[in-house]
Order: C-alpha cells, then sequence, then structure tokens
C-alpha cells in the first residue's frame, strides 16, 4: 500500500505540530494532530506504511506498529484527504482499538487524531434576532437587483415649486418634501439640468398620482448640497420616487 | 423586485460600514426614531445612493379594526412579516448586520464576545444562546471594558476593533425575549491583541475548570464561529492563526460573575512575564 495524500483545493496551516487544514472543495476544515499530520506529509505515493511507521518511531524514539499509521490513514482517508484512488488509497482496516492503547500506553507514542468541523455559511453563524424570529433566512444572502441611480455627486439641484394631488391617505407626495425644500434629481443622460422638472409620485399602482413641479437650477449636473433632500427614480413603471 | 419598487416610497437612507453600502427604504418616517442606536457601530451615511444591498421596510397601518402587518424585505427575500414592530426592527437590525458582517472588506467578523483588560482582549466565541452575552455583562461589572457583544471584528494582524453595539441579554441564562442594555461606556477606537480565548457554554450548575486548548483546536473553534470563512478562507486561516497565538482555554461555566474573575487574572498572568521581560 502506497498511500497519497490529496494536496488540491487544500489550504494548509502549520501551527505547532498540529495541521489545520481547509478543504475549499467540502468547506470543511480539518485539524490534525502532531501523529496523524506526520503521516500525512508523508503519504507521497512512493513510501509505504511500514516505512512511515519506521520515520515515525525514529522522530518519537519509541517502537511503532504499522496499526498506527493504518489508524492514521483511515482517519485522513474518512475526512478525505487521501487520493481516493483504488491503488494508492489506504483501505480501511480494522484495528481493535485496545490493542492500539496498548501500544500508546508502551511507547507512549500519541494516537493520531483527526477533528473536522463544518465551516458555517454566513447565516448559520449569525444570531438570530430573537428565539421566535420569523424570518427563514437562505444559507447564502442571495444578489438582489437594485435601483441603480446616478454616480455620486451627479445631481441636477432644485427647489419643490408646488405639490399636486392628494393620496388616499391625505399625503400629499413624497412626505420628506415640502414646497420650497431643496432637493437632488439624479442627472439626466445629457448631463444638463433643464427646469422645471416634474416629478410624479403613486403611492401604489391603483391609487392616485401626486406630482410635485422642482424649479431645477439649469446648467451642468453638480453635487448635492448638505441638507438636500435626494430623490431617486422608480424603477417600475408605476414607481414613487423615494428619498435617499 | 419591481412589485416592491412600485410600491410608494417615503424615505430612504444610504450607509457604508466596513465598504458594505446598504440602502434602507421605508413607506413611512416614523421607522427611523426605532432605528436610532440600531445601525451597524460605525455606519457612515453615504454620500452616493449607489447601495449593495437594499432593505425595504413597510410600516402598516391600523384602521378601526384592521391591523396591517410590518413586512421587512432584504431585496426580494422577506425577512418579516408580523405585527410587532419591534419584533420587525428586530430582524433588520439583525440582518443589518449580518449583512456588513458577510460582506465586510479587509477584516474579519468572528460571533463572539470580546472585551479588554489590562491592554489585552478577551474573545469569547460561541453562537446564539451559548451564553456569552451574559458573560460580557459580568466582565464588564468586574471592570473590563466593552469591544463587542456578538461579533469581534478583527484587522489583518489579528487585533480585535471594537464594535460596540447595545448588548442584548435574554431574560435568565436559559431563554426568554431579549433585554436591550446601553452601552454606558464606549470603547477605546483602537486595535487590541488578543489576550485569551475563552470556548464556554453556559450550564446550570457546571463548574469552570478551563483546559488549554492547542492553538490548532484555538483555531478550530473560532473558524467555526467565523462568518464569512467559505468566501475568503485563505484571509480567515491568515488572521485567524495570528489571533491563536494568545492562549486559549475551554470549559463549560456556571455563574457568569465567578467565571469573569478568573478570566481577568488569567489575563493578567498571561501579561505578567512578557511584562517582567520588558522590565529587565
Amino acid at each position: 500500500m502506497l498511500p497519497l495524500s490529496r494536496t488540491e483545493k487544500l489550504l494548509v496551516e502549520e501551527l505547532d505540530e498540529d495541521l489545520v487544514i481547509y478543504d475549499e472543495e467540502r468547506h470543511k476544515a480539518h485539524r490534525l494532530n502532531g501523529t496523524a499530520a506526520f503521516v500525512w506529509r508523508r503519504c507521497d505515493g512512493r513510501t509505504t506504511v511500514a516505512q512511515i511507521a519506521a520515520l515515525l518511531a525514529a522522530k518519537t524514539g519509541d517502537a511503532v506498529g504499522d496499526d498506527v499509521v493504518l489508524l492514521a490513514l483511515r482517519q485522513l482517508q474518512s475526512a478525505s484527504l487521501l487520493r481516493a484512488n483504488g491503488r494508492t488509497a489506504a483501505r480501511p482496516v480494522g484495528i481493535p482499538r485496545r490493542e492500539l492503547l496498548k501500544t500508546a500506553a508502551l511507547f507512549a507514542v500519541v494516537l493520531p487524531a483527526v477533528t473536522t468541523i463544518l465551516v458555517p455559511t454566513p447565516a448559520q453563524a449569525a444570531s438570530p434576532a430573537t428565539p421566535t424570529a420569523t424570518p427563514k433566512p437562505t444559507a447564502t444572502p442571495t444578489p438582489t437587483p437594485t435601483p441603480k441611480p446616478p454616480a455620486a455627486g451627479v445631481w441636477c439641484v432644485g427647489v419643490v415649486n408646488t405639490m399636486e394631488g392628494v393620496n388616499p391617505d391625505g399625503v400629499v407626495g413624497p412626505t420628506a418634501t415640502t414646497p420650497g425644500s431643496t432637493v437632488c434629481i439624479p442627472c439626466p443622460a445629457s448631463g444638463t439640468c433643464k427646469t422645471p422638472m416634474e416629478l410624479r409620485w403613486r403611492r401604489g399602482p391603483t391609487a392616485g398620482t401626486c406630482i410635485i413641479i422642482v424649479t431645477v437650477k439649469p446648467g451642468a449636473c453638480a453635487a448635492c448640497p448638505a441638507g438636500g433632500i435626494r430623490l431617486l427614480p422608480p424603477v417600475g413603471t408605476n414607481g414613487g420616487w423615494y428619498v435617499v | 423586485m419591481r412589485r416592491l419598487d412600485r410600491l410608494g416610497w417615503a424615505a430612504g437612507i444610504a450607509f457604508s460600514n466596513y465598504g458594505v453600502r446598504i440602502g434602507v427604504r421605508t413607506n413611512d418616517p416614523a421607522l427611523w426614531p426605532h432605528l436610532a442606536g440600531r445601525l451597524p457601530p460605525g455606519a457612515a451615511e453615504s454620500a452616493s445612493p449607489v447601495v449593495d444591498v437594499l432593505y425595504s421596510v413597510i410600516l402598516g397601518t391600523s384602521s378601526g379594526t384592521t391591523r396591517r402587518y410590518h413586512m421587512v424585505y432584504d431585496g426580494i427575500s422577506q425577512l418579516a412579516r408580523t405585527l410587532d414592530l419591534a419584533e420587525a426592527v428586530d430582524a433588520l437590525e439583525s440582518s443589518l448586520h449580518l449583512t456588513v458582517a458577510s460582506h465586510a472588506e479587509n477584516v474579519l467578523f468572528v460571533h463572539a464576545g470580546a472585551v479588554t483588560w489590562a491592554g489585552r482582549a478577551i474573545l469569547i466565541p460561541g453562537r446564539s444562546m451559548s451564553g456569552k452575552s451574559t458573560l460580557v455583562s459580568a466582565l464588564l461589572e468586574a471592570g473590563a471594558r466593552y469591544y463587542s457583544d456578538e461579533y469581534a471584528v478583527l484587522d489583518r494582524h489579528g487585533r480585535v476593533l471594537p464594535y460596540p453595539r447595545a448588548i442584548h441579554v435574554r431574560g435568565g441564562e436559559n431563554g426568554g425575549r431579549r433585554i436591550r442594555v446601553p452601552v454606558l461606556d464606549p470603547p477605546e477606537h483602537r486595535a487590541v491583541p488578543v489576550g485569551l480565548i475563552a470556548v464556554t457554554r453556559f450550564r446550570a450548575g457546571a463548574v469552570w475548570r478551563p483546559q488549554t486548548l492547542a492553538p490548532a483546536e484555538a483555531l478550530l473553534a473560532l473558524l467555526s464561529n467565523t462568518v464569512q470563512p467559505r468566501s475568503q478562507p485563505r484571509d480567515a486561516l491568515a488572521v485567524l492563526r495570528r489571533v491563536v497565538t494568545a492562549r486559549a482555554v475551554k470549559s463549560e461555566r456556571g455563574d457568569a460573575r465567578d467565571v469573569a474573575r478568573a478570566l481577568l487574572d488569567e489575563v493578567e498572568s498571561c501579561r505578567a512575564p512578557r511584562a517582567r521581560a520588558a522590565s529587565l
């Protein structure tokens, strides 16, 4: 048997004698203690189990049987850290644990140990808002289309002149604006602001339309001044303007 | 998304935090007072209206016998549909923090409490309901300085940055609704090296018997509580290996006050040899 370690898509961190191996394919992290790490490093497809045992014995200064190496190989294989190649993979061998413990006790050999965790997704690592929280978060946040307003500082600056029309709930237009408010409207594609500019506001697809007339300072687009209320365009056909 | 966009939006805010640009829009500006102090710490109002993640909050109105649900959306995903406004705001707040933690640039968010003592940070990694907020509160009572309750923010050097959101302590160790405890002592805005990692979990009647963890074990404990390791595993490992140069201990715990004192003593004892060496 010529065991061969897997090296693809693995990130390896050495910490003292131990290894932490991150499996980018399976999103699992493994901690190999010194003995398991020693065995894994020598699985090069050319070294036999007996040779690895001899190397381990030379390192520890104690006799080490093949069974210790075989136990390590079994753990490494179940952690998918060995190549699943029929010729070289270590086939699990039934080793009485009692025998291994006896060996360990006699020769002070540290038994190989591989600890594995499944690396959490962001949602798994997070706390819920409350124990009875209603949201059922998906495993990973889904990228969603968002309105793409213009680049920073590219606005038409104006003053609300008139506001017409009343929504069914009695609210006139965007609630944040009143006649006289300074507002910033995304720069048109032409790059030039023209006045007057008419903005339509609709609370919902079936509700009445409100209109605000904004007197825009004509000319090239500019930065939104401090205190200016930024209004973004609707994405849908009937969407209302909203304030940013 | 179009159906959402068609709704009337009366107000909105845009802010950025750790490189993540977030927008919140609502049909009713009455939402804003409820969000006071609930935005991610350090969030800066954004001059640009372009956002990476857009939240939509619809406040339900009540008229006569008709009550309408408050609804919270992250993009097109519904986060909450509830008649309880506090619950809707909790869901929004929780998701805002998770969004920042998941997409933050140049830092690593670990689900952990963090306090500082004698110039070193104590990290308490753990998931929800592990009792870490109670332990953080006990450490503050014992004199430690508050850095974070839910997410510890680590810079590239493995140092802890403050992320001081209001502490959430549940009613009792074993559950109940959360109680928001305002943060009275704002942290210093500086990065602090980690002095101790305490992997612990509350169990009624348990005795604190700390066992030292090997650095690799500590790294695994932190990794299992890291928010974005899957997207940036190389960076996460690089940061965490710097963190685990600090001593790490593990034990179940009972009363938080007893453990708090023990943790502070532990940090001081870890620090002492270095301080002595410096004075020689």
